[in-house]
């Protein structure tokens, strides 16, 4: 692979790049492509501000009636197991 | 013990081990035994309670179902603990029957049709490259991006069909591997990558567009 890595390599790559999903010297390339360029830097900006955007607003608390269910069930079907023996 | 028939298809997954399974199976009589096995699954099992109804929440997009659908994955995953290998994928494992159900229960309900995976790499590395000009976000823009409300994330994601809804869920808010995903799914990795490249696509043009609203509107 050469060491040259243009806008359009960077923008198909840049969901991989972000997944840890490429080889090492493919990750060097494009990281080095990202520093110098900077209309590809604001792209990688943007997609780590939407990642995180995501990762917060997607943030849930069981609520307490589901985890008293699911408490119950666990102790009902452990009982059901042990009237089998 | 009960034991249940779980819908999960390719049984060579790495987590589906039987090692513990024998373990249990020699010591079916030994209550002692499978006690501490049962210990284990609440104490391991339990601490994803509020991750799998996140999960849920997103797959369901109402919260009646979404518990509906966690207590069922919780049943199912005590019935099959002993064919869990312990050290192996806790999380991935609990996903993927929480995945199968919803597919199996509430997908079929809800009588979505099936995306055909015709779709391939060099189609969304097409359309990236086509969507390259317009997709950077001036820095108004990009605080916009961050001051969005989480109900408008969430309707944008309800707005993903199912199969591209779901993949992006597992890897942008749990960060699975695109194999994990592949496993969870019961899916070969090129369509998770296929998937994950157009639902991400689509969601982002959707953030984008609101944030960009938004940040005329402050400009204003």
């Amino acid at each position: 692979m050469t060491d040259d890595c243009g806008c359009d390599d960077l923008v198909s790559h840049l969901f991989q790049l972000f997944d840890a999903e490429l080889e090492g010297a493919e990750c060097a390339r494009l990281r080095r492509h990202l520093e110098g360029c900077p209309h590809c830097s604001e792209l990688a900006d943007a997609e780590e501000h939407i990642r995180t955007l995501i990762r917060r607003s997607c943030v849930e608390h069981a609520p307490e009636s589901l985890r008293t269910r699911v408490i119950t069930q666990i102790t009902v079907l452990r009982a059901q197991g042990r009237s089998e023996f | 013990m009960t034991t249940l028939t779980l819908p999960l298809a390719p049984l060579d997954a790495p987590w589906h081990g039987e090692r513990l399974g024998s373990w249990v199976m020699d010591s079916r009589h030994d209550d002692e035994l499978d006690l501490d096995l049962q210990d284990l699954f609440e104490i391991q099992a339990l601490p994803y309670l509020d991750q799998l109804y996140g999960a849920a929440l997103r797959m369901t997009r109402n919260p009646a179902d979404a518990e509906d659908l966690v207590q069922e994955t919780y049943a199912k995953a005590f019935a099959a603990f002993h064919q869990f290998t312990q050290g192996t994928n806790l999380k991935a494992w609990l996903y993927r029957i929480l995945t199968n159900t919803f597919i199996n229960n509430y997908r079929k309900a809800q009588r979505e049709p099936l995306r055909s995976d015709g779709d391939t790499i060099e189609d969304w590395q097409l359309h990236s490259a086509e969507s390259h000009s317009s997709t950077g976000l001036r820095s108004a823009e990009m605080e916009a991006l961050d001051s969005l409300p989480d109900s408008t994330v969430k309707d944008a994601l309800a707005a993903l069909p199912d199969d591209f809804r779901m993949v992006v869920y597992l890897a942008d808010v749990e960060g699975f591997a695109y194999k994990e995903i592949a496993e969870i799914m019961g899916t070969p990795v090129g369509t998770v990558m296929s998937r994950l490249h157009r639902g991400r696509r689509q969601l982002r043009e959707a953030l984008t567009d609101y944030a960009r609203e938004l940040g005329m509107k402050e400009a204003r």
